[in-house]
């Protein structure tokens, strides 16, 4: 017989677990806390503090602007002061190279309904006298965000869930969830077992090896970063600050010292809290160039931070199976969603249906897409197939058929609508000459980055190049909120490098990989038909790449031979 | 701001007590380069404190003048051309990998490159909080001594000696010989005990004559010593007009009803030592529990290695050992570090081991006399602060841990204690042991605060300035593409 | 600013571990190109000639042409030049695949290995960062293997040139084997690699190659891409059937050595010709980089004995594991092959090495005992078996792995050693091409086919047709537009085959836009000259005279059989007019005035004093 026994055991005393306890604990539910260390150790009670709504996914914003809104009450609510300051979020573009960009996702926030704006220099300076203006071109300003006591708001919440009778276990590892027959979950630690039917799994970057176990493939990486307090200093601002390039935040705490930190967002496979000299020189050094006096305040303290997060830089919610309810992955900006989150989260366990304001944080929105990995620079990397894994679609079609045979579909007599890139596998030696017909024609030089179009290599008698193959869905254009992508004469996608801000959203839904980022143009790369007369298809030397009308069954066809083989690309 | 290439030398050591000097003198006359730093304004560490006041010919009394002079006799073999020795200059980081350590000196902050590293930072003095304690009046016996030393100063007139250890009937001794009037020493081991380490001392007749010494000239003066006994209260409004002393038991718990008050103007504390581990911590140097003195120390092999390639730990850095078991591991770092450089320091470091393993033994045994008991802290009511950087009671602390919160660095964000200017070094001790009665948990089981850079308070200019240049990206590199917003 | 060239030679001591890069000299690469012609001079300037072929002052040189990378057709060769463990001349083995063009996008020109290493490394190359990392766990695998899992080490995109266990072996047949199968094979190099104790080199590079004149260099690359995709030769037999569709032709004309170069047509041929290939074992062709010819096979023996799979076997390997040793079993042939990939030695010299013993059994010379089995000609099985014990260098594996020469002399016959300088001949007769003899005897590295192929001249009539037979003008023949010719091409990183199609010609007009130097077709003749004298006076000095240009004794009796039964290689008639016409002395020594005209001085006090 288990030691305890309750309505919901919750795993992970960060915010969303307190949060999810206090609301259930309301309600009546008798609930279990189980916390691997201490209440708050892991990335709540190491975050920056912000409370904020901007900046954010899309998806992510109705949410954070209904948990922003209850902040206000919090301190009453929970009883402590979680020295909750609303004066606003000040994220500040350093370079020109930024304005555009930010004024375009303040657009797109605008049309969310969030009241931010982009300020230039002379406003910013208007609001914050501390600051350096030299060094700022201007910043995106939204008056409602701010920022709070990342560890007395945790605390807050676990001290009301405590008086409604919550029982709680720390310095306690959950080492196994166990799904019983009698549609129970059985918890098991060092010391106890705990029986249930829900079990809320909240423990961030820690929920990885239990979803393992459940079977569950969580895509999180454990992103590390730096902070740093200084002593208590006459007051300078009560704003909370970002930067553009995202490696710095800052803030002055309700005693005075200035909170800040950032540095490398090194990624590292485990919980790695370590502080290094070289992250903590270039804070100071960054934070240095943009707050006035601030040379002679003496630094306190450093301490390592966690971000765990997944490749869309949205948590997941979502059950694993009839019993563990999943929630966590919340890249670092969990903080002010979780108490609105933690109200969701005890309602979905209590009436049993997904709250709508839940619903885009489901789990199966990563099925059938890449296995992607977050890359810190912010560009996704597709993972190589190494040959342990499976490539869908394998048994190459190259196998048994003798080479030098026609190409898998017919010409058609299609004439309508524009000429496409037709891929012949059968054809294609692999001498890569459609990569440098392509480089030397837009880049001027045989490149072997940015590559519009790419050869794999799934095997060693198969050989595909995969390109943009122009589909009619024009999955990209509908996904580009930043109208960097337009149709050109050859009526296909093609980029506008100026507008593009590498968010990503592109790469995201394309389902043939037609699309690569380029850090070095600091934009996206595709195929755009070369002003019709394809450098890649004048010079394959064997006919693999052909310029053509193709009708809908060979397009599907080419798609899913795409789509296939996608995984086997070579990232440079 | 172009990071600065980092200056370089052979053996860095951190600390120019008895252990760093030794150690230096040792390496140079191999021939190695030795960069010797100190934060302080010269050499000596707290055991030969020099005076700091011009030579006006100030008589000290002849306990000191001997010490004194001890030091001046060590020190001089700094003058040697492979020494640099840095004083005021404060090492407030080290990175492990690359062996660098970053200063802060008169001229600025600056990264130093080594081949070898000796931390040598010495002790701290181990104080147990009672209603009173932070009134002005109240201070170390220790620091009494250095007043007397440095500066040549009585910090009060009539002194009460508390805590425990062989300190404070030499620091009464010296008090007296500078013209104090010493109201009691009040020694929380029972008589038995504190002559049973007579016995300990059978062999050491230095040691032993200076203790009877001392005795005796304690007698003459007829300065009472009060064994079994501890202070309970510091009287006085805004500073010390006088104090409560009460018997405690075999587990240092106070009985009630024993109260003595006596008319003082100073009180001189001293419960043992607690080593300096903040800069081996930073490193990443694996500690251990040294069960003879309660506290954590840094862990080294016989040839006193921690476990970082390339880092030595000498002296009560390793554990507390005093001055004597200093000179020999700082002798035997030095030898050892100077031979991992190809150079031939002539000395026999196995015979060099042998004498310090020696002195570790009969200093253990020592320690083990003079134990603090977690009882001590019945005397630290609710309303007694125990983090004093950031005023926290201990009633606040006590009701954290009956919520559950028993690790230091729990406690920390849940009260805020260990987050002002120390950062845990005074009350990190005070908090285990207020763990340890509150929740019966054994000392070595609850963890000191996580060792962090700064280990002082730094200038962020000095920090900003001293970026080392050992081929890292400097911060322009580090500005990536335009990402998703984290905080 | 470079242009065609990464401006960069890395320089890596294996012994102290240091890694330094050197600028590359304008000059030197106007005078010597790249690849073949550079790394020649480099090699000159950074050891004595005399030294052992095995010790550590004998560097190991990789070296790419100023157009590989560049995306022009076929510009995907590279070289690896030292002085021969095998034959002690002067060893340049080209090789194509991915390695050359990556080595270029990593930023250099030249990878100079120098010094030995004590336990088994590995060079990492990943654009500016170079490191050198155990390679325990690597030591022992197959090429194919080795890749795999240099990949997991490193990265996913590494292009990889290793040697196998016939290398590590230090078995003088051993070549390096880049992109799995392609094998830089001839004249021991792998041997010097594994004496090194380097296993592998992994690169990675995100460069990318600057030209001079983008579209100039586009417009020439269009050309000579028609001219190739229109050429019968390289873009018609050679694609559909890789150079194996020379089998049946060369048989026909009676000039297809077989058994030890007893007799010069073989029965077995059409059983082992291209077209047999093609149906049974060709699975498809593959291209090494940016290459429209794409002649390589991946083939595979489905079932049987002699199951397995790989690439090739190209014309020299069927002829060397099969006629040249009287088999005519196509499967064993081609499980040979996979064998001779797998273990990273050379097809042609294996082969040969085990006709000779082949031929010393049946002559009683060689015991069974030694073998430790009986191998005569046309045993499929025995040949099988005898290259897997080369490659192991076990049993009598032990003698076969150091060569034919090696193992003639050591059984008393060293006639029946078939080459020139220690390195065997290749599967051209000698006795029928005139030219091909002459080239055999006089070639800097030993008796190869691809210092100067005159089949080309005496059987497709390019770049003009003369009769094998015929004698006149054979010398200049060979000296100006095959010997001299091919030293140019080979220093450039583009492909020998592309010479079917193209003359310097299409060559030079890549060259000049892509490098901004000054090459023209004239020039391009005096570089390959240059070239070629330097290695002359390598050899000179590493001890060999005008006696070793010379043939075994067999080839110069007539051929017993075949279509050109009688014919014999004529050679003592032209080597005095081929010295003379070199501009050498009669002693093959190049003269002061021929130093001068090429801007070369005496290094080592070999030339002629006249």
């Amino acid at each position: 017989m288990a030691d305890y026994q309750a309505d919901v055991i919750i795993v992970g005393g960060g915010i969303v677990g307190c949060a999810t306890a206090y609301h259930l604990t309301r309600a009546g539910a008798d609930v279990l806390l189980v916390e691997r260390d201490g209440i708050g150790s892991g990335a709540s009670g190491r975050a920056g503090g912000g409370v904020r709504q901007s900046a954010r996914v899309s998806e992510e914003i109705p949410l954070a602007k209904a948990s922003v809104a209850l902040f206000p009450g919090l301190s009453d609510e929970l009883g402590i002061d979680i020295e909750y300051i609303q004066a606003g979020n000040l994220r500040l573009a350093e370079s020109a190279d930024y304005r555009r960009p930010m004024q375009v996702d303040v657009a797109r926030q605008q049309s969310h309904g969030l009241d931010v704006s982009w300020l230039e220099v002379a406003d910013v300076v208007e609001i914050v006298p501390a600051l350096r203006w030299q060094n700022i071109v201007g910043a995106s300003f939204c008056a409602e965000d701010g920022h709070c006591n990342p560890f007395r708001l945790v605390t807050g919440f676990f001290n009301k869930a405590a008086q409604g009778g919550a029982r709680v276990l720390l310095n306690c590892e959950v080492q196994n969830i166990v799904q019983t027959d009698s549609g129970q979950a059985l918890v098991e630690t060092p010391s106890h077992t705990a029986r249930a039917p829900v079990v809320i799994l909240a423990a961030g970057f820690g929920s990885q090896a239990l979803c393992y176990q459940i079977g569950y493939d969580l895509p999180l990486a454990n992103v590390r970063y730096e902070s740093m307090i200084t002593e208590p200093l006459p007051p300078l601002f009560q704003q909370m600050f970002g930067v553009a390039s995202s490696d710095l935040f800052f803030r002055q705490t309700s005693n005075g010292g200035v909170h800040f930190g950032g540095g490398i967002l090194e990624e590292t496979g485990q919980e790695d809290i370590r502080t290094t000299s070289d992250n903590l020189q270039m804070a100071v050094a960054h934070i240095s160039q943009l707050v006035t006096d601030l040379e002679r305040a003496k630094l306190l303290r450093t301490w390592g931070g966690l971000d765990p997060s997944t490749p869309d830089g949205m948590p997941i919610i979502d059950y694993l199976n009839e019993s563990v309810l999943l929630a966590s992955g919340f890249c670092g900006h969990g903080l002010a969603t979780g108490p609105i989150v933690g109200h969701h989260l005890a309602q979905w366990v209590l009436e049993g249906t997904r709250p709508a304001a839940l619903a885009a944080f489901n789990r199966d929105r990563f099925d059938g897409w890449l296995q992607t990995k977050w890359t810190p620079s912010g560009s996704f990397a597709a993972v190589l197939a190494t040959e342990d894994t499976q490539i869908a679609g394998s048994g190459a079609p190259g196998e048994g058929i003798p080479f030098m045979t026609p190409p898998p579909y017919e010409d058609s007599d299609e004439t309508s609508g524009p000429r496409k890139l037709a891929i012949n596998p059968q054809m294609c030696t692999g001498c890569r000459m459609c990569e440098v017909a392509c480089a030397i024609k837009h880049e001027q030089a045989a490149t072997q980055v940015q590559l519009r179009i790419q050869v794999v290599y799934p095997s060693d008698d198969f050989f595909l190049p995969i390109v943009c193959i122009h589909c009619e869905e024009m999955h990209c254009l509908k996904a580009c909120t930043h109208e960097a992508m337009e149709i050109n004469e050859q009526g296909v996608v093609s980029v506008i490098r100026e507008n593009c801000t590498s968010c990503m959203e592109c790469i995201f839904v394309c389902p043939t990989g037609g699309i690569t980022h380029s850090p070095a143009k600091a934009a996206v790369v595709k195929c755009d038909l070369c002003d019709g007369d394809p450098a890649c298809v004048r010079y394959c030397p064997s006919q693999a790449i052909t310029f053509r009308h193709i009708d809908r069954p060979a397009y599907e066809k080419l798609a899913t031979l795409m789509t296939d083989y996608l995984p086997a690309r070579e990232t440079r | 701001m172009t990071p600065q290439k980092p200056d370089t030398t052979e053996i860095a050591i951190v600390g120019a007590g008895p252990a760093g000097v030794a150690a230096a003198v040792i390496a140079a006359r191999a021939g190695a380069a030795v960069t010797l730093l100190d934060e302080n304004t010269n050499a000596g560490g707290q055991y030969y404190k020099q005076p700091t006041l011009a030579e006006s010919g100030h008589k000290y009394p002849n306990s000191l003048a001997s010490n004194i002079q001890q030091g001046r006799e060590l020190l001089a073999g700094l003058n040697h051309p492979g020494i640099d020795l840095q004083c005021d200059t404060l090492v407030w980081n080290v990175s492990p990998e690359e062996l660098v350590l970053y200063l802060c000196g008169p001229t600025g902050a600056r990264a130093l490159q080594a081949k070898r590293i000796i931390f040598s930072a010495g002790a701290y003095e181990r104080v147990m909080p009672f209603p009173g304690w932070t009134l002005p009046g109240v201070i170390m016996a220790g620091g009494a001594q250095l007043l007397l030393k440095a500066q040549g100063l009585l910090p009060g007139r009539r002194f009460l000696l508390a805590g425990t250890g062989p300190l404070l009937q030499l620091a009464a001794v010296q008090l007296l010989e500078a013209g104090a009037d010493i109201a009691a020493i009040v020694e929380l081991q029972p008589r038995a005990e504190f002559l049973r380490t007579a016995s300990k001392l059978w062999g050491h007749w230095d040691k032993l004559g200076q203790g009877i010494a001392n005795q005796k000239k304690l007698l003459q003066a007829k300065v009472p010593i009060k064994y079994g006994h501890t202070i309970a209260r510091a009287l006085g409004e805004n500073e010390v007009s006088g104090a409560v002393i009460m018997k405690v038991d075999g587990d240092g718990i106070p009985t009630p009803g024993s109260e003595t008050t006596l008319e003082v103007d100073s009180i001189c504390l001293n419960y043992g030592f607690i080593p300096a581990t903040e800069l081996p911590g930073i490193a990443g140097c694996t500690q251990y529990f040294d069960y003879n003195f309660g506290a954590f120390a840094t862990k080294t092999n016989e040839n006193l290695e921690t476990s970082v390639a390339g880092i030595f730990a000498a002296g009560e850095t390793c554990g507390i050992g005093g001055a004597d078991v200093a000179l020999l591991e700082g002798q035997l770092a030095g030898a050892v570090a100077a031979r991992q450089l190809g150079l031939d320091p002539e000395t026999d470091e196995a015979k060099l081991c042998q004498k310090q393993l020696q002195a570790r033994t009969v200093a253990a045994s020592l320690g083990k006399m003079f134990p603090v008991k977690p009882g001590l802290c019945a005397l630290a009511t609710d309303a007694v602060p125990v983090c004093r950087c950031e005023e926290i009671s201990a009633g606040e602390v006590r009701a954290a841990i009956r919520m559950g919160v028993v690790q230091l660095n729990q406690l920390k964000p849940w009260t805020r204690v260990g987050m002002g200017r120390c950062q845990g070094r005074i009350c990190g001790e005070i908090l285990r042991q207020i763990v340890a009665h509150e929740t019966g948990l054994a000392l070595q089981e609850i963890q000191p605060f996580t060792a962090r850079a700064p280990v002082k308070p730094v200038l962020l200019e000095e920090v900003g300035g001293a970026v080392a240049d050992t081929g890292e990206l400097t911060w322009e590199d580090h500005v990536g593409g335009y990402g998703v917003a984290r905080t | 600013m470079y242009n065609g060239y990464t401006g960069t030679i890395l320089r890596v001591d294996l012994g102290t571990g240091a890694i330094t890069r050197e600028a590359l000299e304008l000059q030197m690469a106007e005078d010597f190109i790249g690849g073949r012609g550079l790394a020649s001079r480099l090699l000159c300037a950074e050891l004595d000639p005399a030294v052992d072929p095995l010790g550590p002052e004998n560097p190991l040189i990789f070296a790419t042409g100023p157009l590989t990378g560049t995306g022009a057709p076929a510009t995907s060769r590279y070289v690896v030049v030292c002085k021969a463990p095998l034959t002690g001349t002067i060893a340049c083995s080209n090789s194509g695949g991915f390695f050359g063009p990556e080595l270029k996008f990593a930023g250099y020109d030249v990878l100079i290995i120098q010094g030995e290493s004590s336990e088994p490394v590995y060079l990492w190359i990943n654009d500016k960062t170079v490191e050198i990392r155990p390679a325990e766990s690597l030591w022992g695998k197959f090429p194919v293997d080795t890749e795999a899992a240099l990949r997991k080490l490193t990265r996913p995109t590494a292009k990889v040139a290793c040697i196998g266990p016939g290398g590590e072996n230090l078995s003088l047949l051993a070549g390096v084997v880049n992109d799995g199968y392609r094998l830089a094979a001839r004249s021991g190099v792998g041997a010097l690699m594994g004496k090194k104790k380097l296993k592998a080199i992994a690169v990675h590079g995100t460069g990318s190659i600057s030209l001079h004149d983008p579209q100039q260099f586009w417009k020439a690359t269009m050309d000579m891409h028609e001219k190739i995709t229109a050429d019968p030769v390289s873009f018609g037999s050679f694609r559909a059937y890789g150079t194996a569709s020379l089998v049946s032709l060369i048989n026909e004309m009676g000039a297809y050595p077989t058994r030890n170069f007893q007799s010069d047509t073989f029965a077995g041929a059409a059983a082992t010709s291209g077209e047999a290939l093609a149906e049974d074992v060709l699975q498809r062709n593959r291209a090494c980089f940016a290459c429209p010819i794409a002649c390589t096979r991946v083939s595979e023996v489905k079932d049987g004995p002699y199951q397995g799979r790989g690439e090739g076997p190209e014309y020299e390997s069927i002829w060397a594991l099969g006629a040249l040793c009287g088999v005519s079993e196509l499967a064993a042939v081609a499980k040979a092959n996979f064998i001779c990939g797998d273990y990273g030695i050379d097809t042609i010299s294996t082969g040969a090495t085990i006709a000779c013993a082949m031929e010393l059994f049946e002559k009683g010379a060689l015991p069974e005992e030694d073998i430790g089995f009986p191998l005569k000609f046309g045993d499929a099985a025995a040949m099988v078996r005898a290259v897997a014990m080369t490659g192991q260098r076990k049993g009598f594996g032990e003698i076969l792995a150091d060569g034919s020469y090696r193992l003639a002399t050591r059984y008393g016959h060293p006639e029946f050693f078939m080459g020139a300088k220690k390195l065997e001949m290749s599967a051209y007769s000698p006795r029928v091409f005139q030219g091909m003899a002459l080239q055999y005897a006089t070639s800097n590295r030993g008796a190869c086919h691809v210092r100067g192929n005159t089949v080309a001249a005496e059987l497709y009539g390019i770049p003009r047709y003369l009769a094998p037979e015929v004698l006149e003008q054979k010398e200049e023949m060979v000296r100006r537009p095959f010997q001299n010719s091919t030293a140019f091409v080979d220093s450039t990183g583009i492909c020998l085959f592309t010479k079917f199609a193209i003359t310097h010609r299409e060559i030079c007009a890549l060259l000049a836009p892509a490098t901004g130097l000054d090459f023209t077709f004239d020039r391009s003749i005096e570089q390959g000259d240059r070239i070629w004298n330097i290695e002359r006076m390598f050899n000179l000095r590493a001890g060999f005279t005008s006696a070793d240009d010379t043939l075994p004794q067999r080839v110069a009796e007539p051929s017993p059989d075949g279509p050109r039964a009688g014919s014999r290689a004529l050679l003592h008639e032209h080597l005095q007019t081929y010295y003379q016409l070199r501009g050498w002395d009669e002693s093959g020594r190049p003269t002061r005035a021929k130093l001068d005209e090429l801007g070369l001085d005496d290094w080592w006090g070999v030339c002629s004093e006249a």
